[in-house]
């Protein structure tokens, strides 16, 4: 067992934070920003056991249903973790995608939370498009960060929520994207009420090809 | 499962969670710490100490042995999914240090403003004091200074948790973002509280502890001694408080919020803020402070403002000159910041009193000086200025005229008016040859070439003859003998009338080697074609030649120059098909035309010989001599090419 887990370690580490990244981003929306935001910094400094203890009963708690994906990435990450089977199991089945009730708005100022965001896209590798957009609140607005690509993702999304943090975000919404793949209803939400801040050349030479990006489609209807 | 849980640990077990939160405070970001004391307060403990723990875990914060036991003891009790035994890291008794200060400012009083428009009985009983912390505290912290307020209570009073709980909503829903820490007296206070509780400023309390007479310098000692009379006094000097208050002052531009009249009697930050006089936000609570010996000081603040007036002062007075002409007597590069740095040394003396500023202004003729000597403003060093400040520079310096004057003797000379005889642009283009180009921008040596053979004679023999040595003639040559004088003499009429012109209007010039005037060289040809071998028998040409007015002006040449002429105009009269008796018949002015047209024939070689020779003889010997050759359709051809300095070949030959 110990060679076994020695021979993939780091593959294997990628894929299970790979798994929980992006079962964290399908939970946008469903759990609150405060526990959400915790769970993707402990999983950006590899904290798993963090996550195994907090993740399943903040799921049964918040009666947050997953779907079969959803389930499978639970399993793939904090399943792999040590994550009690009988809490994954407990966790209520979705038959159909949710569909996203937030409602998003794009604010054309850039202030400094920002261009610190932009500085660390655009340094890291992978990264195609930053958008930002409002999330309407009860209480006051939430600023919810969309980068699109990335290589590792978990890990970007655990610095620019540390850099959210600083300028003030107490809840940071950082979502990174894969590049490819349909993204959840309220991604498309957010994408569609986002305003874009940066894009990469790759990006541009893209949309001259003609090729519109993952991230486009949503945001083009 | 929670309320059983819960329940079973009772009142006790959520008064130690409440004391576990408390000794982790600083060890994990308050808004965890916030989240997890919510939870106690609300009956969840168990969520408590699991959020709790899995933050240290994730952080990897290093508690102190007791804590870490005690946080052991806690999630084991609470039945985490987390073995935070093994999952914590290992303990360790270096503590963390943090540094608090007092309210940076009375901008920033809105947290004690919060705390006043708290209800009465939120707060009964308790005294509330107000620190800032400067040290990040977990993994993920927010902005710095954080706000913590601290709440002392009495153990009969109610639940610290719970009061925790209430102070962090309300203050929250108030829009303000700070650690509620509820102590009790009479139970240790850990070393954080300690340092936040020296450092803390009292904003809310029992009205017989009013700051009413605020300290001169030892404020927030003072104020802290109040509520901890016999530890405050050791509290860190103020000085280094607020070097690291205004280096972590940035992100807080909190305005001034007048709170209740409570809040602002016992409001005893006006001491801070008048540390912090420099900031130019508005302080409504701070007391106005008697100071005015200290005026004097802070004003070196708008010193240098007045400073760079003087800079400019000197540049909108009339008296200054005009930079138009500085900039036309300097043509070198404008060097702006001279001027400022030359006045800079002195204003500092200049500071001392408005005399002695006074006194720098009426010195401001160091900044004249060196604004005559070229040097302009940082403003006249664009290019748009540059053009505006010297617009005569570039026809005064043009370097594309100078190829066009210098071959003149004007030029030389310097007059500027004979620059200025051109104004259309026509220099050049002689209404003798409109189809002439514009002469090179280097003609001189080929006028010189021409000129020097004019003079020298040799121009009417054959080529073979033109290696004669001219250098008698120059140095025959008077000082009255000019150039450009030819030129205005040939459009006059005959060449004979030009040596009478010529020295009278031309000023005599050691820059001309041509001394030989045209006319008495005309009478010259004659004779130097008469002596060719086969008219050697007869001594008509030589006979001829003493008529010329030469000698007075021009001396006759040497005989031993002339030896070898005549041997070679032979071929040159017999390729006119002319007899020597014929040629004998010639009147003067027949022998001047032939000699010209010999000479014309003979130096093929030349650009300008053929139009010379087709312009040289109605203009030289012909009728018409203001024909329209002469003058031309334009009517500025010689009279206005009188000092032309392009075409003496056309017009003198």
């Amino acid at each position: 067992m110990n060679a076994a887990d020695a021979i993939p370690s780091a593959e294997a580490r990628s894929v299970r934070a790979q798994a929980g990244h992006e079962l964290l981003v399908r939970l946008a929306g469903r759990l609150p920003d405060e526990l959400l935001w915790r769970l993707r910094d402990w999983l950006a400094v590899d904290a798993h056991s963090s996550i195994t203890a907090m993740l399943p009963r903040e799921l049964l708690r918040h009666r947050v249903a997953l779907d079969d994906r959803e389930r499978e990435l639970l399993v793939a990450s904090a399943g792999e973790w040590g994550a009690s089977p009988r809490l994954m199991d407990a966790v209520l089945p979705l038959p159909s995608p949710d569909d996203t009730t937030a409602q998003f708005r794009s604010e054309p100022d850039v202030d400094q939370t920002a261009l610190s965001v932009l500085a660390v896209v655009r340094g890291h590798p992978g990264c195609i498009e930053l958008r930002q957009a409002w999330r309407a609140g009860a209480r006051r607005e939430q600023r919810v960060v969309l980068v699109h690509g990335g290589e590792r993702p978990w890990q970007l999304t655990g610095t620019l929520q540390r850099v959210l943090r600083a300028h003030g975000d107490r809840t940071p919404c950082v979502e990174v994207l894969p590049p490819h793949g349909e993204p959840p209803a309220y991604h498309q939400a957010a994408i569609i009420g986002s305003a874009p801040l940066w894009r990469s050349p790759a990006l541009q030479r893209s949309a001259e090809a003609g090729r519109s990006p993952a991230m486009a489609a949503p945001t083009g209807t | 499962m929670t309320g059983t849980g819960g329940g079973h640990v009772g009142e006790t077990s959520g008064s130690s969670t409440h004391d576990l939160l408390l000794a982790m405070a600083g060890q994990v970001d308050d808004d965890l710490l916030a989240w997890a004391r919510e939870l106690v307060a609300v009956g969840e403990n168990t969520r408590a100490i699991a959020l709790v723990t899995a933050g240290v875990t994730a952080d990897r914060t290093a508690l102190p042995a007791p804590l870490r036991a005690a946080l052991v003891t806690a999630a084991r009790s609470a039945h985490t999914d987390l073995d935070a035994d093994a999952a914590l890291p290992e303990a360790a008794d270096t503590a963390l240090d943090h540094r608090f200060t007092a309210t940076p400012s009375g901008g920033d009083d809105r947290v004690a403003a919060a705390v006043g428009a708290l209800p009465a009985r939120l707060l009964d009983g308790a005294e509330v004091q107000l620190a800032w912390r400067l040290t990040p505290a977990g993994s993920a912290p927010g902005p710095l200074p954080h706000p913590v307020v601290l709440v002392h209570v009495e153990p009969a009073g109610r639940p610290a948790d719970v009061l925790a709980y209430q102070l962090s909503v309300a203050l929250d829903r108030a829009g303000v973002v700070a650690s509620v820490e509820v102590l009790t007296s009479g139970n240790p206070v850990s070393g954080y509280h300690d340092a936040a509780r020296q450092a803390a400023l009292r904003i809310h309390g029992a009205a017989a502890t009013p700051a009413v007479a605020p300290p001169a310098e030892s404020d927030v000692e003072a104020v802290t001694a109040e509520s901890d009379a016999a530890e405050s006094d050791a509290a860190e000097p103020p000085e280094p408080r607020y070097a690291d208050l205004w280096a972590a002052q940035g992100p807080f531009t909190v305005p001034a919020e007048p709170s209740e009249p409570d809040a602002a009697a016992t409001d005893p930050t006006g001491d801070v803020v008048r540390d912090i006089t420099p900031a130019p936000r508005p302080v409504p609570l701070r007391p106005t402070r008697d100071t005015a010996p200290a005026e004097p000081e802070p004003r070196p603040a708008p010193r240098p403002f007045e400073r760079r007036r003087t800079t400019v002062t000197p540049l909108t007075r009339s008296s200054l000159p005009s930079p138009v002409p500085l900039a036309r007597r300097d043509g070198n590069r404008l060097r702006p910041l001279v001027p400022v740095t030359d006045e800079t040394p002195v204003d500092p003396g200049a500071d001392e009193t408005p005399d002695l500023q006074r006194a720098t202004r009426a010195n401001g003729g160091d900044a004249y000086s060196s604004l005559e000597q070229g040097q302009i403003p940082a403003l006249a060093d664009t290019p748009m200025f540059r053009s505006m400040q010297d617009p005569l520079s570039g026809p005064l310096n043009a370097p594309l005229l100078a190829p066009l004057l210098d071959p003149t003797p004007v030029e030389e000379q310097g007059t500027p008016a004979d620059e200025d005889d051109d104004p259309f642009g026509l220099h050049g283009i002689s209404p003798l040859a409109p189809d002439r180009p514009i002469p090179a921008p280097a003609p001189a040596p080929v006028e010189d070439r021409w000129a020097s053979e004019w003079a020298s004679g040799d121009w009417a023999l054959s080529s073979s003859g033109l290696d004669l040595d001219p250098a008698p003639v120059d140095d025959d040559s008077g000082p009255d003998e000019h150039e450009a004088p030819r030129h205005r003499a040939s459009p006059s009429g005959p060449a004979q009338e030009q040596p009478a012109a010529e020295p009278e209007v031309v000023p005599p010039s050691p820059f001309t080697p041509r001394p030989v005037p045209p006319a008495p060289l005309a009478p010259q040809f004659p004779a130097a074609q008469v002596p060719p071998a086969p008219i050697a028998p007869r001594p008509e040409p030589p006979a001829s030649s003493p008529p010329r007015p030469g000698p007075d002006r021009v001396p006759a040449r040497p005989p031993a120059a002339r030896a070898p002429e005549p041997a070679r105009e032979e071929p040159v009269a017999e390729g006119l098909g002319l007899r020597p008796d014929s040629v004998a018949r010639l009147s003067d002015a027949d022998r001047d035309l032939l000699a010209r047209l010999q000479a014309e024939l003979g130096s093929g070689t030349r650009p300008r010989t053929s139009r010379r020779a087709g312009v040289a003889a109605p203009n030289g010997s012909g009728p018409n001599g203001n024909g329209p050759n002469g003058n031309g359709p334009n009517g500025n051809g010689p009279t206005r090419n009188g000092s032309g300095r392009h075409d003496p070949p056309d017009l003198a030959g």
